[in-house]
Formats: structure tokens, sequence, C-alpha cells
């Protein structure tokens, strides 16, 4: 089969003269790229069918390749053929005339409103106006107006006299996301681009049109009148979204980051960027962004000097060690400052008590993540790649445009052009796997492994196992997952849904792991680290996970916390983090400030993810490189650590985020004996409630999330929540479509519109996690809990799908007025 | 030279009383030749096409059997959903034959469609009838309701296990519609805009299938073929152009109307069967195949009407719609007129046609308002010059053949509108077949009339 793909049969043939040699089914104009010639183009885009409407593309074809001459056709579409001969603008005049026409005919209805227009400098129908030999236009009639700069979402203008009509936006939504968000409207002269009524934000990925938009026709909103392209200063770096590791373009003006761009390669990872990663870019703009040290004094947090702080927070940690300190450097971190706080961990504190995740997880998860990590079985984990190449995928607890929207893009390709077949083994076919075609495996959370075995889909090599972090809390589920790919020779990919998490367990910020895949406990594998960690021997007991941390906290034994950046609201219990902070000395080294700095003592501002060069690595265990576009005021964690471990008389062994990595990448490779990996046993972490339903929940792309703080656009445009049960389950609770429903568990209460879903498993209730909370409310419970599901008691209007909108379109009366949320809670 | 004979073949039956009805129909011998086809293999159907050298109707006259043979056949295929559309979306100007040819004989159209499925082995048929002409689609629906009543169509039709659906559609009056992958795309319910090609619609048409496009006529012209044989059908016409054809012939004429004739007949003959130019006139251009065809004056009236000698003679046969304008007629108001047509039937699709169908539009507005800018006559020839042979589909290639016809048969004429309005030259009340009513009021300038989407100038 792989054979097949890579035998591609070559063709060649001439373009200007130049010999190239291309697979067969290449178009003129990518061939012609290949040889060096660029063809002008609008509508045309390597990543897109191709459409030929904009006709700027004209070649010559003295020789089809049959000995026959072509009259002008555009090579957007011809494809190559051997001994093709091609005659582009440099060569031949008639294909230059029949361009200069084009573009004549293309620039007539165009505004030229370039020194008011983002796109001005950037902008491919610019260049082609001053390439023109003719710089006055003949068109002295009258150009189409049409009311400028609307609101298409609240993330994207829409400026139809600008608009070449080349379908690019509208295809990207049929061809690529599957959110249908433009349509041509009308013909001739009025045919213009309108946004679909009812798509309201367009789905994760609508920023991407506006890249794609060859003019300024689509602007967007966040980056309006911000900069011009002379002005920036553009830096390559990687998103911190997710695990995805998606390939951005940071462009910085005045020392303030003011968009980011997709930066992959087209039909490569990273040619599109979810809008999470877009625009999730604000949250260190904020004004809770902390800049300075703070010390805890009479009960207040004051602003204090550096070497101030330094001293007050080694006084809160001197003499405690051990079973007494612990670390909670969270998910978000890049692999030099996971190692950082790894090794102070270990060196300075001589503890393990340490867990990157700040989520609900269980033993089943830590075996199963020691077990992957110690084995390095990742070295043969599936990759993007992979998935061109499978035959099936299922999802495991995973929702692919939720949780890893650049995996979701890789999925739906694979599906739309490669026949893979999907399998989400979920509560209900969420809006992201209908895209993907996805065959519903409906199951009550908890239940995965069982209805995938009763529904008889059977794995083999040619499948694909996509687990997310979900599957901690489904007792059996990664145990099962583990086994079978073992078992089957199915791939297996557990894919975090924070950006720093496999970094981290990599650097070893889980109580049972070392870097590097080291076993706590490992005699060998400790001497090994303890060597180059100039140490004669490390903490061998394995430490407490974060609910072991919090517990013990409580019960006194632990009595200081050293923690990165959190987010209380993720964790199963935060009451019972809360108590846990409130009783020991906390350190928080963070970005800004949270609920966790009301309970700190000594708060250090550490640098946001735009101001720090490191490393992350991404859900196929690559590397990518994070380069800082702004230098901050703010030191990385590592430099902070470093400079604690001073003050606490001890040496981290380095200082700087390059000499961090270099200590990390000096440690030499192990792999664990299978003897002594840990075995995987099923445990459950759901506690025992009283309900009528089971909850299922998960967090959806667009959130409340702290990093997502600032971003006035997406969160104009994040869904807005609903209640999701079977039609089934409604009926036998006394709920309909619209109603308020009041969900119950332990002492808080959640209300939102209910939605039935028909095709839902019966007796469990969907609800988003963080969505919306100051609304509806917010529960502590996991997916799997029981909890209450009744009719809420008083009518809450503004909760209905059709309350008030909550953003004013500037739209002109052609169009409807559209909620100008993101569509409702997939 | 001598009166060529009509030929009436697809028009035998329109005097008859109640001629649409399925009775007078068969009792004048209908349905007979889709019974045998249906008792033939479908590759003899397709045979028995071919070599009777009937060519496509519907503008651009490719031969019938050869598109037929396009529709995949094999094995492999057999399962697979194959569509028939049949073509009635008729909106070139001055086309109006596939019109009447509905009204009059709406059976003989359902005949042929049940032959063409049967040859290429579709089992669903649409009827794509433009929704303006609401009596046509009507009269369609009755024959088609008849048809499934007298067993005609349905599970066996005329008895013979071959199930055979035919569905009537109404288009929503777009010139583009009648484009084969535009219609394609607005019978899925989509805008209508051409499909690119490859795959053409013979591979993957409708849904996706395998789809044969033929006209009304074409269609129509299928039963006569069996039921008389190939042979019979060859012998009308000239050597490419093979049969007979229905011409529509309007304008400036004593009796304009539908002239069924064998190719080859002249425009002359045509003009005489419709009494001539009308009293006291003369011939000044006319179209040999509807608007989107170059111009013809006197000097091509003797150009046998076939499509190999009209291509000849710089022009095309297109719709075979012969539209004729005495010398009391200004070019630049009829240009006008087609030109204001072209830029509101544009799909919008291509910038090509998209920009330059409007500026040629408003170009050709104020030449004939007389407010024309010197330079404007070459400019028109340039943009033409642009914009021909550019673009996505032939609706531009049409606009841009008349345009540039009409400049070159009468250059002064277009100069003429740099200075005077053409109405001063041409009145336009004499060149009114019927009389005007005086206007009460000073009518708006049309370049005063602001479309959607326009500014004020
Ligand atoms: C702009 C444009 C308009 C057309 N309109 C019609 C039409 O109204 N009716 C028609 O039968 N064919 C029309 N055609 C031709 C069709 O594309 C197609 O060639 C025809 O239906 C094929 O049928 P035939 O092979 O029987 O001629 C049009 C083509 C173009 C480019
Ligand atoms: S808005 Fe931009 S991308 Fe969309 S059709 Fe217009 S020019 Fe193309
Ligand atoms: S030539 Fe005109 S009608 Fe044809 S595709 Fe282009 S814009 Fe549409
Ligand atoms: S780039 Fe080829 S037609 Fe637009």
């Amino acid at each position: 089969m792989n054979a097949v793909v890579n035998a591609v049969e070559l063709v060649k043939l001439t373009i200007d003269g130049r010999s190239v040699q291309v697979p067969r089914g290449t178009t003129v104009i990518r061939a012609a790229e290949q040889a060096g010639v660029f063809i002008p183009r609008f509508c045309d885009h390597p990543a897109l069918q191709p459409v030929g409407v904009c006709r700027q593309c004209l070649v010559e074809i003295p020789d089809a390749g049959n000995g026959k001459s072509l009259k002008l056709q555009t090579s957007c579409t011809l494809e190559v053929a051997e001994g093709m001969k091609v005659a582009t603008q440099a060569t031949s005049e008639l294909a230059a005339a029949a361009q200069a026409g084009v573009s004549e005919l293309l620039l007539l209805n165009h505004p030229l409103d370039c020194p008011e227009c983002d796109q001005a400098g950037e902008c491919p129908l610019q260049n082609q106006a001053m390439l023109s030999p003719r710089q006055v236009s003949r068109f002295d009639g009258v150009k189409r107006h049409l009311p400028k700069a609307l609101a298409a979402t609240p993330a994207i203008m829409l400026d139809r006299e600008r608009c070449v009509q080349c379908m690019r936006c509208v295809r990207f939504g049929t061809e690529v996301s599957g959110d249908v968000l433009f349509t041509m409207l009308g013909r001739g002269a009025e045919m213009q681009l309108a946004a679909c009524p009812g798509a309201a934000g367009g789905g994760y990925f609508a920023g991407n049109t506006v890249q794609l938009c060859p003019v300024g026709a689509l602007t967007s909103s966040d980056y309006r009148f911000q900069a011009r392209p002379f002005e920036l200063v553009s830096t390559q770096s990687t998103c911190d979204g997710c695990a995805g590791g998606c390939p951005i373009r940071v462009d910085v003006k005045n020392g303030v980051v003011r968009r980011r761009l997709a930066a992959g390669a087209p039909n490569q990872v990273g040619e599109w960027l979810c809008d999470r990663g877009r625009y999730g870019f604000r949250s260190a703009q904020t004004a809770e962004r902390i800049r300075t040290p703070m010390v805890r004094k009479d009960g207040l947090l004051v602003q204090a000097s550096w070497p101030e702080a330094l001293d007050a927070a080694a006084k809160g940690l001197r003499g405690l060690a051990g079973s007494q300190v612990a670390l909670l450097p969270g998910g978000r971190l890049t692999l030099e400052n996971a190692y950082a706080y790894s090794r102070f961990a270990r060196v300075v504190l001589r503890t393990n008590n340490i867990d990157c995740r700040t989520r609900a997880s269980s033993d089943e998860e830590t075996q199963f993540l020691t077990r992957k990590q110690a084995a390095q079985v990742f070295a043969t984990a599936p990759d993007y790649a992979t998935l061109e190449r499978a035959k099936q995928v299922v999802l495991l607890c995973f929702e692919p445009e939720e949780e890893s929207p650049q995996l979701f893009l890789s999925l739906r390709r694979a599906v739309r052009n490669l026949g893979l077949q999907v399998f989400a083994v979920a509560p209900y076919l969420s809006a992201g796997n209908a895209k993907l075609h996805a065959q519903l495996v409906a199951c009550k959370p908890g239940d995965e492994v069982r209805a995938l075995a009763a529904q008889g889909i059977t794995l083999n090599a040619d499948s694909v196992m996509l687990v997310g972090e979900r599957a901690a809390i489904s007792a059996g589920t990664l145990k099962w997952a583990a086994e079978t790919a073992a078992a089957t020779g199915a791939k297996l990919a557990w894919i975090p849904r924070r950006s720093g998490e496999l970094a981290a367990i990599a650097a070893g910020c889980l109580p049972t792991l070392l870097p590097g895949g080291r076993l706590v406990g490992d005699a060998r594998a400790c001497a090994t680290l303890a060597t180059q960690w100039h140490m004669t021997t490390l903490p061998a007991d394995v430490g407490h996970d974060l609910l072991g941390i919090t517990t013990a906290a409580r019960t006194g034994d632990i009595r200081a916390i050293i923690t990165g950046a959190l987010d209380m609201r993720d964790l199963p219990d935060p009451e019972l983090l809360r108590r846990a902070l409130g009783q020991t000395f906390v350190v928080s080294l963070a970005v800004k400030q949270s609920e966790v700095s009301e309970y700190a003592d000594v708060v250090f501002p550490v640098a946001a993810p735009d101001e720090q060069d490191g490393t992350l690595i991404d859900w196929t265990h690559t590397r990518r490189p994070v380069v800082a576009a702004v230098r901050g005021t703010t030191p990385p964690d590592v430099a902070v650590l470093a400079a604690l471990a001073t003050a606490l008389g001890n040496d981290l062994g380095f200082h700087t985020t390059k000499a961090a990595l270099a200590s990390y990448n000096a440690l030499p490779p192990w792999i664990s004996v299978p003897a002594v990996l840990p075995t995987i046993t099923a445990t459950s972490v759901i506690p025992p409630a009283l309900g009528n339903v089971i909850l299922s929940t998960w967090r959806l792309l667009l959130d409340e999330a702290y990093s997502l703080d600032g971003a006035a656009v997406l969160q104009a445009s994040m869904p807005t929540a609903v209640a999701r049960v079977s039609p089934e389950t409604a009926q036998t609770n006394g709920l309909v479509d619209g109603a308020i429903a009041q969900i119950g568990a332990g002492g808080a209460r959640w209300h939102g519109p209910v939605r039935v879903t028909p095709g839902m498993v019966n007796g469990v209730v969907w609800i988003p996690a963080l969505t919306q909370t100051a609304e509806c409310g917010q529960l502590h419970a996991l997916s799997g809990e029981r909890v209450i599901l009744t009719v809420a008691a008083s009518p809450m209007p503004w909760l209905s799908p059709n309350g008030p909108p909550r953003f004013e379109q500037l739209w002109d009366n052609v169009y409807p007025l559209r909620q100008a949320r993101g569509g409702e809670a997939r | 030279m001598s009166i060529a004979p009509l030929t009436p073949v697809l028009t035998a039956l329109w005097d008859t009383q109640r001629s649409w009805k399925l009775d007078t129909y068969r009792s004048n011998g209908g349905y007979f030749g889709a019974l045998l086809a249906l008792k033939l293999a479908p590759i003899q159907v397709i045979a028995e096409v071919k070599a009777s050298g009937l060519r496509g109707r519907g503008g651009a006259g490719f031969p019938t059997g050869v598109k037929w043979g396009f529709v995949p056949n094999t094995p492999e295929t057999a399962g697979q959903p194959k569509y028939l559309v049949v073509n009635c979306d008729e909106s070139e100007p001055g086309t109006c034959k596939d019109m009447p040819l509905l009204m009059a004989n709406p059976h003989l159209v359902v005949e042929g469609a049940i032959i063409a499925a049967y040859a290429i082995g579709a089992h669903q048929v649409f009827i794509y009838i433009r929704g303006e002409v609401i009596h046509a689609v009507r009269r369609m629906q009755q024959a088609v309701a008849e048809a499934y009543q007298a067993g005609l169509l349905g599970a066996e039709p005329l008895g013979v296990p071959y199930p055979l659906h035919v569905t009537v559609h109404a288009g929503a009056g777009a010139y583009i519609c009648g484009e084969e992958t535009a219609l394609l795309d607005s019978l899925e319910g989509r805008p209508g805009r051409p499909r690119s090609r490859p795959p053409f619609p013979a591979v993957a048409g409708l849904y996706g299938q395998p789809t044969l496009v033929n006209n009304a006529e074409t269609i129509a012209s299928l039963p006569a073929i069996l039921v008389r044989g190939a042979a019979w059908h060859a012998q009308f016409g000239t050597e490419q152009s093979k049969g007979t054809t229905i011409y529509s012939v309007s304008g400036h004429v004593r009796f304009p109307g539908q002239f069924e004739a064998p190719f080859g007949i002249t425009a002359r003959t045509l003009l005489e069967f419709a009494g001539g130019i009308r009293e006291g006139h003369k011939l000044k251009f006319f179209t040999p195949g509807g608007s989107s065809t170059p111009l013809f004056t006197e000097d091509q009236l003797d150009v046998p009407l076939s499509y190999e000698a009209v291509a000849e003679a710089g022009s095309q046969l297109g719709t075979k719609a012969l539209q004729f304008f005495d010398e009391t007629t200004s070019v630049l108001r009829t240009t006008r007129r087609w030109m204001e047509f072209y830029a509101a039937e544009s799909c919008g699709k291509c910038s090509p046609c998209r920009e330059g169908s409007q500026w040629l539009r408003q170009l050709v507005v104020r030449l004939e308002e007389g407010h024309g800018q010197p330079g404007d006559v070459e400019l028109i020839s340039d943009i033409c010059n642009n914009v021909s042979g550019k673009t996505f589909c032939p609706l531009a290639d049409g606009f841009v053949a008349m345009m540039t016809s009409a400049i070159r048969h009468f250059p002064s004429e277009f100069e003429a509108g740099y200075r005077r309005p053409a109405s001063e030259l041409f009145p336009y009340e004499r060149s009114a077949v019927f009389p005007i009513p005086a206007p009460d009021a000073e009518p708006t300038p049309a370049s005063r009339r602001v479309t959607r989407g326009e500014g004020v100038k």
C-alpha cells in the first residue's frame, strides 16, 4: 500500500524553457512554482481544490504534450502532461496581455482604498496592480458600492467592495473546516459575498479565512488598524494553545504582539490555525498581568523587590524537604521550565511530590503515563502522517475539534480524501465528530470499552486509538487501550488538552517519574541521573500526586507548595485545594493574577508564552521550538527557580532556558527494563453520589480559560451553553427542548437550556465544563458521576438560546440580524 | 432560388386539435418509437442515433450519439445511478422553439426521454424547464402525469420491465442555468454557476453521477429516428448537419414564427416563408443563431444554415434563432439591450465576464445615449479582446461575438454615439412594429437608473 503511494509517476515538461519534473496530476501552476516561475493568481490555493474563477493565471500552451497547441489556459486547473510546453507571462506576450487584461477587470470594481486597508502592503492584488503596465484605469464608470465593513462574525469584518470573488473563503468552509460560513449571493456584477445566516461565529477555524483572503475583503476585528506590515517584526514560533504543536508567526509592533498567523506550509501540519491559537494571545496584555514580585505582609500581597521576595520565599521554604513540600507546576510549561521544576524538586527540595496534572487524574493514568514514558513506547507512537495511512481511528474520551483542532483538521482531510473511518466513543455525536462523518458508539461516560466491544469493532495494525485526558476518569480505559495496542498492533496516542503536559512528563513532573523516563525508585536509573546532577542520591520514594498532595496538605504533612500556572476551576474538587493552599506556605510563579494569588505568600512574575524561548512537545512527541516574539521584563520560570535555589543555598545547575535545555539534552538515554515497569490496574475515581442521570462534561476549545482572557473576539464567539439529553431522558425527566434544566451535584447547581439530542445515549446529561459560568453556574462533578437533573423552578429567559444577542451587528438590511455567539455548544 | 419545402416532423401535430393530449399523440403513432427502442438493446439504440447524424440542438451542435457514448456503460457501472436531464431552459434571446414544442407536443419530449434514458441506462429523468414559462411547466407536468397514468412511465413503461421515472423541475429563470453544468448545480438546489470540466457531466454530473444533458429539441427528434430509421433522418440536411430542425424567425418580418426545415436552408428562404421584411423596409442585419452569434447582413442571406457553412461564414448556427432587423434599427440600441441582458445574466463566477460585461454595458449605454467619449469604440474592442476566450464558460464569448461583429459592421454608428443619441438618428417609434403610446412624462434615461448594488453616478 505504502509502496503504491510512493511510486508516483513523474512527468517532464518545460515552463518558460526551464524543464521540470513533477508527479502526474500536478497542476501547471504548482509545477511552475517548482521551476521557480511565479504565475499570478487569486483563486488558486495549494490547499484548496482548483476552481479557475479569477482567470488571473492564464498561460499559453505552445505544446500540450501531443504536438498540439492550446489557446490560453488557466494554469491552476490544467494538469501537466509529458512533454508539455508552457509559456507564462514571462515569455508569452499573449499570456502577459491576457493577465494584464484580467488585472484591469479585477480592479474595475475595486474601491482602491488601500490607504485605509489592513491588507495594503501584503496584498497580492496591490502587487499585481503595481506590476500592471497601465497605471491609470481606463474605467470611468460607476463602481459597485455596498455598505462596508460589516461584522461577518465578531472576529471577521467583511468589505464586499474589496472582494474579488475568488471563493477561497467559501471553499475553506466546505472543503477544510466543514463549517459553512460564507457563500456567494446574486449574480453578475452584483454577485457578493455573504456570511451565511446561522453560521454565527463560523466555527473554530473561521480566522483562517482572513489569512486566506487575497485582498482586504476579510479583515480581523482584533487586528484592524493596528499596524502596517512594514512596522511588524515577525517571529516563527509554536502555538501553546493545545498539544498540536502548530507552527505560528507572531507579529509584533512596538513591543506588543498584534496578531498570530498560521505558519505551516501548504498541505502540511499548521497550514491552518484554530481561532484559539490565532486570537488567544491577549491574556498577557491584560491588567491582571503580574510584573513585579509580591510578598504577603499582614495578610496583604504587596509589591516587593526581587531580593526581598526571594528572601521571603527562602525563609518560608528553608528547612522543609522531602514529604513536607510539593510542587504543582501546571500543564502549560515548556520543556525547559518543566525540567527546572523537576530538578528543583529533586535537588533542592529533595521530594517526588510533584504533579503537572492540574485536572482529574487517577492512579491508572499515572501508571499508564509512567509505563509509556519509561518504556519510551512513543518512539513508535502515531503522528499526523500515521492518520493518512490509517484505515480506522477510534476516539476514546476525546473530542478532536475541542481538544486538538489541528488533529481534527488532519482527521477531516483523511476522512474526505483517503476514506478514513472514524469511530467516536461518546455519549452523543458532537458537531465536530459529525464533520468527521464519525460513526457514534454511544455510551455512558465510563462505559467506553464495553460499548466498543459490544459494537464488535475490532482493531488491527491499521487502526489508531486516540485517547484523551478524560480517559483518566473512565476506569479501565487506559489499561484496555495499552493492552489492545500491544495485542493488536493498533497505534495508540494519548493526547492531553494542554500544551505542556507531554513536556512536563518527559521532564519528570510526575510523582513516579524522573526526567527522561527514569522511574523513581529504579536504583540504576537514579544513579545515572544523580551523577549528571552532581548528587550522591535522589529521593527514592514515589511522591504524592495532585490528590495526595492536597490531602497531605490538609493533614499538615505538607507545609509548603510551589505552584506554576494553575486554573483552580479545572480541579475535580477546587475546595480541597483551596483549603490545602490556605494551610500551607505557597510560592506562586505566575504570569497573571488568579485565584491562586489569593493564597500565595510569595508571588514571582514569570514570562508569558510569547516572551520566552523554549521547547514544546506535541502529541506526536515531536519537539517544537518556541521563540520569544517580545522581550519582556519578566524572567522565565527557569530563572526564577534558579534564583530561588541559590537563595536556599543550593544550585539548580542552570540559570537560563538554553542551559536548561542543554542540561536536559545531556542526560544519557534511558529505557527501563520491562520488569520494573508498573502494571496498570483499573481504578475508579468517581465518587458515589445520588442522582437520576450520569453527567458527561468536557471543556470546549473556546471557554472561560484564563489563557483566553482579553481575547474579546473569542469571547464574543464562544458557544452558548446547553444541556444535552436524549429524547427519552428528556421525556422521563419532564424536559422539553429549550426548557431550562437544573443540574445538581453536591452543593453546586447548573442552569441552562435543554437541547434534546437524538441519537444520544439515555440516562446521561451533557454540559460544557467551563462555559457561561456566570449565567449557568459550575458543577465540580466528574464525567461519570451521578447528578440530579430537574426542570428549573423559575424560568430564566436570559438563558434561552434565543435570548438577547451579545453583539450588535452592523449588518445592512440585506441580511437578518444574527446572534453573534458561536452557535451552541457542540 | 426555389423555395425548399417545409418539413414538419417535430411540428407535424402542432395544428391538430388539442395536440398536447396523450390521445391525440397516440392516435398519431405516438410512443411507437419508445416501444421500438425498449425492444432493442441500448447499444443498438445508440448505434441508430449515431447513424442518424443527429446533432445537439442546444447550441453547440455536438453529435448526440457520440455524447451518449461518453456515458459509462461498463458492467462495473451497472449499479450506479445515471440521470438524463432534458434541458428546456431556453433563454437565448430570439430563441423560441423549445417552449412552443413543449406547449404543442409535450409527449414528443416524454417519448424522446424514454428512448434516451433507456439508451444510456438511466432510470430517472429530470425535465428542467425555465420557471417563468409557467404554462409550459404546467403542460409538461400534465403530460407526464398522463404518461404515468397510461403506464408509459413508472415500473414498467409500455409493459417493459425497465423502471423509469420523470420529474419536471421549474428553474428560477437564469440564462446561465441553460448551460448544462450550471443547470445541474441549479437542479441540485444551488445557485446556477458553471462547473469546471473535467469531470464532464457524462462522467460525474448530477449528484456526482453520470448524467446526460440534452436539449428538448434533440430529445424530441428521437422518436422519428426510431420509427423511420436513421437513414430517413440522414436524408435531410447537409453532409455534416443532418435532419430537420425548428428555426425561430422574429423581428421586422411580416409573419414571425417557427419554421421546421432541413439544415442547409438559407436565411433568404426562411425570410420568404416569414413574408419578408415588413412592408416598405429593407434588411439591415440579422442574427443567424441567437444573440450570442456574430451578426450577419444582407451579404450572408444565402449562406446555407448548416453548422459548417455558418461557421465558415464567420458566425455560428447556435440555436437557429434568426432575428431580422430593418434599416430603422439602431445597432447601438440592439447591442445595448443585449449587453444589458448579458450583464444581468452573467453568473459572476469568473472575473472577466463579471466585470467585463458590466463595463461593456456601461459603455454601450452611454454611446446609445450620445454621451460616448472619443475612444470608447476602441475601448470596447479592447475589452472584448480581454474577455474573449479567457472566461470560464462560453457565455462571455457570446456577447463578445455579438459586440465585435456589431462594431465591425457598423463602426460609424458607434462613433456617432460620441455626439448624438441613437434615438435621434434612428427614432425609436419608427422601428416599433406596434405603435408606441406617447409618453406622458420624460422617461428616466437609463444611465441614471441605478441597479441594485450600484452607486448613483
Ligand atoms: C450560456 C449558455 C446558455 C445555454 N442555454 C441553453 C439552453 O437554454 N438550452 C439548451 O438546451 N442548451 C443551452 N446551452 C447549451 C448547453 O450547455 C448544452 O450544451 C446543451 O444543453 C446540450 O444539449 P444538446 O447536446 O442536445 O445540444 C447553453 C450554453 C451556454 C454556454
Ligand atoms: S472575501 Fe476574500 S477570500 Fe472571500 S471571495 Fe472575496 S476575495 Fe476571496
Ligand atoms: S463566463 Fe460569465 S457566465 Fe460563464 S462562468 Fe464566467 S461569469 Fe459565469
Ligand atoms: S488562479 Fe487560476 S483562475 Fe484563479
